[in-house]
């Protein structure tokens, strides 16, 4: 029996008939195990299983933003494998309560990304002028080799990581505090970049989806000078099923 | 494929209906979701570490050296003015290329798919060049180092 890589669930009424190409190498076929009313979304996988490469991570975002079309959807996490149907019909069954009700909540819901970098050398000079410690080890490195100085570099480095640090909390803070007023929720998450100043996943009804944009559009070009965002979405709530 | 809105102190906003790179989607997918209690077969070893990597580096030494080189460099060229600044500045993942700081996400990257899985670059995350050393994530998880779940 073959094992079957899972994406997510989504109600067995929605599950679309076709959904592409998904995980593996040549993509596999997508098909949805229904059990009562919610059906699990899943690929034919090897013994081998799946690697953790770039196509297939793609593919799990992939196949539940194009399931998320035909109604809502409850992303599992990346790297989840049964070893067959009848492992996936137990799982559905012996969650069956929890999954429906998962499903009624997110109804409608969806999830946009929100990320902002500063720009860096409009933040490196903020920090420059702000911190004379900061400038001090500035002039104590330069026009000196990287090797009589290293332990001068990690230091400079080190109070430039906190003047950042204490940016990000006022200006990330800020940023949050405007936009999850047209959010019903937000997942923030650590910064991915030591740039970046802001990271988090707001969870949207449909029908406000274009106030969050212009949420967004706002608070971003009142930045510029100093930051570039990017949003992304709306794709299914990744960061709101992992807490039930 | 996203688009980036042009404004008058240059890109300040890029939107994509999709992640349409690895950095992207990493940051959406890694580490979310509905999980099943027990994982009967779960092959994927350099996830847990990947994620570990990409939530301790912002305080690492790698970052602390890569900003002091960006103070350093930056006084040769002090005759700018921060308002003009933003025109020098690519899209902010195209940035990347030109040898700015380099996110922890692409260095985490090399690490876990190696450099053997760059077909398909990402348009949009500053790849790092090849950097041939590519070196597999650590085949030694331990389960014991997994992040607390997020509530």
């Amino acid at each position: 029996m073959d094992a079957l890589y899972v994406y997510g669930y989504m109600r067995a009424a929605d599950a679309p008939p076709e959904l592409g190409g998904g995980v593996g190498e040549p993509p596999g076929a997508v098909v949805a195990v229904a059990e009562g009313e919610i059906a699990a979304l899943v690929t034919e996988v090897g013994d081998a299983g799946i690697a953790p490469r770039r196509a297939n991570l793609m593919a799990h975002a992939d196949v539940l933003r194009r399931a998320l079309e035909s109604g809502p959807v409850l992303p599992l996490k990346f790297g989840v494998i049964l070893p067959g149907e009848p492992a996936v019909r137990n799982e559905l069954n012996t969650r069956a309560a929890e999954l429906a009700r998962l499903l009624d909540a997110l109804q409608d819901r969806l999830e946009m990304s929100v990320s902002a970098l500063y720009r860096e050398e409009v933040v490196l000079r903020e920090v420059l002028s702000e911190n004379p410690a900061v400038a001090d080890a500035q002039r104590g490195i330069q026009g000196r080799p990287e090797a009589a100085t290293h332990f001068q570099r990690i230091r400079l480095g080190e109070l430039v990581a906190q003047a950042v640090e204490a940016k990000r909390e006022a200006d990330g803070g800020a940023i949050l505090r405007e936009l999850e007023a047209h959010a019903v929720a937000v997942a923030t998450d650590a910064p991915m970049h030591e740039r970046m100043v802001v990271n988090a996943a707001f969870l949207i009804e449909r029908d406000k989806l274009e106030e969050f944009d212009s949420a967004v559009e706002r608070v971003s070009r009142e930045r510029a000078p100093r930051m570039q965002f990017k949003l992304l979405g709306p794709h299914p709530p990744h960061s709101f099923v992992g807490a039930a | 494929m996203a688009v980036a809105t042009q404004g008058s102190a240059g890109n300040y906003l890029q939107r994509g209906p999709s992640p349409s790179g690895l950095a992207d989607v990493l940051n959406i997918i890694l580490d979310k979701g509905l999980v099943i209690d027990v994982y009967v077969r779960v092959s994927l070893v350099g996830i847990e570490l990947l994620t570990i990597d990409a939530r301790i580096v912002v305080a690492s030494v790698d970052t602390y050296l890569r900003f002091a080189e960006a103070v350093n460099r930056m006084d040769l060229a002090q005759t700018g003015n921060a308002q003009t600044l933003p025109e020098l500045f690519e899209d902010m993942n195209k940035g990347g290329a030109k040898g700015k700081t380099k996110g922890m996400l692409e260095g985490a990257k090399e690490k876990v798919f190696g450099d053997d899985d760059d077909e398909d670059e990402d348009e949009d995350s500053g790849q790092s060049s090849g950097s041939g050393s590519g070196s597999r994530a650590r085949s030694t998880a331990s389960g014991s180092r997994s992040r607390a779940k997020k509530s």
